[in-house]
């Protein structure tokens, strides 16, 4: 029994594929106003039935409806949880992981696509940030985008919290890892 | 003719079926995917939200009385909406 409780404590940012004495450096998702912001929309509709009934009460209570009003409301309140959690599902599977040895992108597109692909620090040239608007200048996140060497795609970190940060401490990253190398 | 009764147990049973596959997709990929504890505390609200708000659902399902179900169908049907009777 004591075991089922240990993957709250002893999971923490481990993941599928880690390497025998890889550490992870950093742990990135996008920033909480994004999930917010979806969250809010399934939030509003959940009161829905809630107003109906209230306006249509009188209706209900004549006709002898609540039940059937009550058992409509607890299927729709199924149906809410079930996009929220979707919602979240699909927030905390898109990830950024970075190790003291690569960096990992992965991607959920629902259920049934997922997309991993990585990179090694030593690859790295450049790391640039952009903060586009008002709400990503406001709430501090923004995209950072890395540069690899060739023709290669660019690594993009997108809607992350506090960008210039994440920036600095993959470059003393890479810098370290660079440093170990040549010694 | 297949009694009303029947059919409305056999879609309540499908859309149990259907919601907990669901659940358990979700689950499924929070656990197996999810790096940290966040997706973990998450799969653990979810399962017992889920199971909650199911219990809930059952109960008051059990307490519907199908056999009127029709006649009360009907009766929201006549409510005029936008001028208009769904019949």
């Amino acid at each position: 029994m004591k075991s089922i409780f240990k993957i709250f404590i002893e999971t923490a940012n481990s993941f599928e594929g880690q390497e025998e004495g890889e550490e992870v450096v950093l742990l990135l998702r996008r920033h909480p106003i994004v999930i917010i912001l979806r969250l809010l929309g399934l939030f509003l509709a959940f009161f829905l039935p809630i107003i109906i009934a209230l306006v249509f009460v009188d209706f209900i209570i004549i006709h002898n409806l609540s039940i059937l009003f009550l058992f409509l409301i607890s299927l729709w309140a199924l149906f809410i949880w079930i996009l929220a959690f979707y919602a979240f599902t699909m927030y905390t599977l898109d990830v950024w992981i970075v190790t003291d040895r690569r960096i990992i992108d992965s991607t959920q597109h629902g259920f049934f696509n997922r997309k991993v692909s990585e990179l090694h620090l030593s690859r790295i040239q450049d790391i640039s940030v952009n903060t586009d608007g008002v709400i990503q200048t406001f709430f501090k996140f923004g995209d950072l985008h890395i540069q690899t060497a060739g023709t290669e795609e660019r690594f993009k970190f997108l809607q992350i919290p506090k960008p210039n940060i994440v920036k600095d401490q993959m470059m003393k990253t890479a810098f370290a890892k660079h440093h170990l190398n040549q010694v | 003719m297949i009694p009303l009764t029947l059919i409305v147990i056999a879609l309540i049973l499908l859309a149990v079926l259907t919601y907990w596959g669901i659940t358990l997709i979700i689950i499924y990929h929070l656990t197996r995917f999810g790096v940290g504890v966040q997706p973990k505390y998450l799969t653990t609200i979810f399962f017992f939200g889920s199971a909650i708000l199911s219990v809930i659902s059952l109960f008051l399902f059990l307490n519907l009385d199908v056999n009127v179900l029709k006649e009360q169908v009907q009766i929201i049907s006549d409510i005029p909406f936008l001028g208009i009777t769904l019949k």
